[in-house]
């Protein structure tokens, strides 16, 4: 049966090209668009504690705007896992915490409503101010360390979180514009006490 | 394959169910998942596809090589897949025509518009509050900064109650509060916005916020005098929640237009969604029921393939093909029992005909054996004269050498003996019935070889089929009327020996006896005449004596006394007796084994005899020469006798062996008629022939004894 597939392939060159479209449409789907920016990560200890300050460039195309003046909420995941790096096993996780930054236009008030990771609630006139009321996070608590000397992986992650989107934008597999997440920040540091 | 597509088709229905699922608000299928799951859909449409190419490419493989039955479900394929196709594709440009109207409706303009006004309505509600706080704050700085300082707070707090305001509170340039008059004394303030202030430098600054699911109206207005604006001294803030009823609608109204503006601006999506996941069920269900179509197609046409394939075989007269019967009780079940019950009637009665035929063949073999071991021919012909059947006898007696006379006419043409035609003609005669007697059987004498031979012919009639045929039995008698003349012939000497021989030795005595009595009276001529006629009686009785003896000696009873006999050891005894008569005989022997079974005595006679005809017949020739020869085959000793004398006269030859006839003027013919019954009695058979330039030829066969030499 393979070696009939495989003849059949190599035989039909259209089918081979579909088929390799397929695969091209799968990968490309996956593809992280890269538009958020993460700059000036860092770590702070406090005793055991740890705090995380980060500033993220948000760009949205103008599709996206729209959206956000049709009524669209974006809701941002922020994920900041602490891992313990083991050469020949599975990696530890030290500890993990989730964030969320939303931003939606209220019509009623016709300003732009942001909410920061803290949890802090701000009304804007532009999306502009909104973006940039979320873009800074300062001394946000994620966790506390224990072991002294230890040397740990900080990973931060941003994304969309599409469930938050209408279903048909969600399901649409042709709409890629909404893959808006950052890349995978990563820090070493060395926990001191 | 059938068990394949039935699978791959349920996964497709499983697959298109779960995709439908995840249209609606699950969270059971996440987006991911719905992805793949879309992916997954396309995947199986593909390898749909691919398996319905790899059956159209089977099937017409199968229609290539012309297997019965292929043909037959193309066609069923062919019929169901546009049954599926025509209503399916209806009933999908329906659907998405339907689809694309309904999701269109649902945006409807006046719901739009009236949406829109609710949401308008709500915020010139709150602008109407605004503007009623502006004023409220207008009134309150104007009276508070024309108001002395150790009065401001019941001032304040008198407006605020007059007014019906939540919160008043007075803040110096840097934010400091200077008063402070709440409805709600336990709250505490929040911190304003130092940039709210600077822009309420103008005069008023206004804006509404949502706080703890409350809208609240917020304003900032720099502390108004009579005499002097004081921009850098003091600041009013007013905080006046929107009354609960009307925020409460003012919020619903503003979440059925978020939800609707939400909806419209994925309408593009909808549409593509719903339209893209219609056509995957549109191709799945074509593709599932083409793929189904071709396991029912092969479901119908197996059977009639079956029974095609089995009528080709039964044409081939394979009669024992049966199809198997899987249970069906409807038309094709019965059609196949109907034909399995009909192949083995087949069946048994071809066996039976083959039976009958292989009797009928053994028989004819059988008729065939017997034809070619008997010795009488037989030639069957038509009234036309042509040959139907023959055995190799009758060719032989009948001398056809062109051989196979099979559907030929018996005529003229095919006898090489002239002497043989007049049976032929009597054949004729026979057959148009031109006899004047109708004589079914004939004896004819023919010449063969010199030898006369007695052919009787037998004539019967057989009818078959309306057909005249003519059964024609050949007999070569001449061994049979031979053996009855020596039979008649023994007979007769034997009578005239007890006949004879009794009155002579009566009448040999009285001839003596009248000699002796009348001698003596008698003179001497009348003595001499006597002596004379008794010498001639006694002469004549002693010959008729020898002859009698001959004559008792041929028609003697067998009575052999059978020895072994080494042939060329009697051969030898026997020349060496002529040694003393001066006659040139030549003995080779060439045979390794001599031995037989017989009477040496009779066998001894035999070649005396023969080597005796031999002498009397060279009396007349300048080098008398015999030449003895032994010869063997497998089976039979062979002795030649040859000389190189006058040779038989023509007229007696085809009856040397009978008594009384000889060529010579002495003797009583009887020698060869003996020799012959000796050798008869010892089973074997002589034959005397001229040769071709002078003598004759005599060749005794006998039998020998196997596995013995000499």
């Amino acid at each position: 049966m393979t070696d009939f597939f495989m003849k059949f392939l190599k035989k039909n060159k259209l089918i081979r090209i579909l088929f390799l479209i397929i695969l091209f449409n799968f990968g490309h789907s996956n593809a992280t668009n890269g538009n958020i920016n993460v700059s000036q990560f860092e770590l702070e200890q406090i005793q055991k504690d740890i705090y995380i300050n980060f500033h993220q460039n948000i760009i949205f195309n103008k599709n996206i705007l729209e959206g956000l003046r049709n009524g669209i909420i974006l809701v941002f995941d922020v994920k900041f896992v602490v891992i313990k790096e083991k050469s020949y096993w599975f990696d530890d996780v030290v500890f993990k915490k989730n964030g969320q930054l939303r931003i939606k236009y209220r019509n009623l008030l016709k300003k732009y409503e942001a909410l920061n990771i803290k949890g802090e609630k701000a009304f804007f006139r532009t999306s502009q101010e909104a973006i940039n009321f979320i873009s800074h996070v300062d001394n946000w608590y994620v966790g506390n360390v224990r072991k002294k000397d230890t040397i740990l992986l900080a990973n931060l992650k941003i994304n969309l979180n599409k469930n938050h989107l209408p279903k048909p934008i969600q399901i649409n597999i042709n709409d890629t514009k909404w893959n808006i997440r950052s890349n995978e920040i990563t820090k070493l540091f060395k926990v001191v006490h | 394959m059938r068990y394949l597509i039935p699978i791959i088709s349920l996964i497709g229905v499983s697959l298109l169910i779960l995709l439908a699922k995840s249209l609606g608000n699950t969270d059971l299928i996440s987006n991911e998942t719905f992805r793949l799951l879309f992916i997954f859909n396309i995947l199986f449409i593909f390898a749909l596809v691919i398996l319905i190419s790899i059956q159209i490419y089977r099937l017409l493989s199968s229609i290539k090589k012309q297997i019965v039955g292929s043909k037959l479900t193309l066609r069923l394929v062919i019929s169901f897949t546009l049954m599926i196709i025509i209503p399916v594709s209806i009933v999908y440009l329906v659907s998405v025509s339907f689809l694309t109207k309904s999701i269109n409706s649902w945006f409807d303009v006046k719901v739009e518009s009236a949406l829109e006004g609710g949401l308008s309505l709500g915020q010139k509600t709150l602008n109407i509050l605004m503007k009623d706080v502006e004023l409220k704050s207008r009134s309150i700085s104007y009276t508070i900064g024309n108001t002395a300082m150790d009065q401001r707070r019941s001032v304040l707090t008198d407006m605020r109650e007059k007014f019906n305001i939540e919160e008043v509170i007075i803040y110096d340039e840097q934010l400091k509060i200077l008063e402070l008059s709440s409805a709600n004394e336990s709250q505490i303030p929040t911190i304003p916005n130092y940039e709210d202030i600077e822009k309420s430098l103008n005069g008023f600054y206004g804006f509404i916020e949502e706080v703890d699911n409350k809208i609240l109206l917020r304003a900032y207005m720099p502390i108004i005098s009579n005499t002097e604006i004081s921009l850098s001294k003091s600041f009013l803030e007013i905080k006046q929640p929107i009354p609960i009823e009307i925020a409460n609608l003012a919020i619903s109204v503003e979440s059925v237009y978020e939800d609707y503006q939400r909806l419209a601006y994925s309408r593009k999506s909808l549409n593509i969604i719903y339209t893209l996941t219609l056509t995957l069920v549109l191709l799945l269900s074509i593709l599932s029921a083409v793929a189904i179509s071709f396991v029912i197609s092969r479901k119908f046409s197996e059977p009639l393939s079956q029974l095609a394939n089995a009528t080709r075989e039964i044409s081939r007269g394979n009669f024992n093909k049966a199809i198997p019967e899987q249970g069906g009780k409807d038309e094709l079940g019965l059609l196949v029992k109907s034909f399995n019950s009909m192949t083995r009637q087949l069946d048994s009665a071809t066996q039976d005909a083959k039976n009958n035929q292989l009797r009928l063949e053994l028989a004819r073999t059988f008729l065939d054996t017997i034809l070619t071991n008997l010795t009488s021919g037989v030639v069957v012909i038509d009234n036309k004269k042509i040959v139907k059947l023959h055995n190799p006898a009758g060719l032989k007696i009948l001398q056809i050498k062109k051989s196979p006379i099979k559907n030929k006419l018996l005529d003229d043409t095919l006898i090489i003996n002239p002497s043989l035609k007049p049976i032929i003609s009597f054949i004729y005669a026979y057959i148009n019935q031109s006899m004047i007697n109708k004589e079914s059987s004939q004896e004819f004498k023919i010449e063969k070889k010199g030898v006369d031979r007695i052919i009787r012919i037998q004539i019967n009639t057989i009818t078959q089929e309306d057909n005249l045929n003519y059964i024609l039995l050949i007999d070569d008698i001449t061994d049979l009327t031979d053996a009855q003349r020596n039979k008649v012939w023994s007979e007769v000497a034997r009578r005239l020996a007890h006949e004879i021989k009794n009155p002579l030795t009566p009448i040999q005595l009285s001839a003596e006896r009248v000699e002796h009595k009348l001698k003596e009276k008698l003179d001497d001529s009348d003595k001499n005449i006597l002596t004379k006629a008794t010498r001639t009686i006694v002469n004549q009785v002693n010959a008729l004596k020898i002859m009698v003896n001959e004559f008792t000696e041929y028609a003697r009873p067998t009575k052999i006394q059978k020895n072994k006999i080494d042939i060329d050891l009697l051969i030898q005894n026997i020349i060496d007796l002529y040694e003393a008569l001066n006659i040139n005989i030549s003995y080779e022997c060439k045979s390794k084994k001599s031995v037989i079974y017989g009477d040496e005595n009779k066998l001894r006679q035999v070649v005396i005899n023969l080597i005796d005809n031999a002498k009397d017949a060279m009396v007349n020739s300048k080098q008398p020469k015999i030449d003895i020869t032994i010869k063997n085959d497998k089976k039979n000793l062979f002795l030649e006798i040859l000389d190189n004398g006058k040779g038989i006269p023509k007229e007696i030859l085809s009856n040397i062996f009978e008594p009384y006839v000889t060529s010579k003027t002495h003797g009583t013919g009887l020698g060869l008629a003996i020799v012959m019954k000796i050798i008869d009695e010892h089973n074997g058979n002589i034959s005397i022939k001229n040769n071709q330039t002078i003598g004759a030829k005599v060749i005794i066969k006998l039998p020998m004894v196997e596995n013995e030499k000499s």
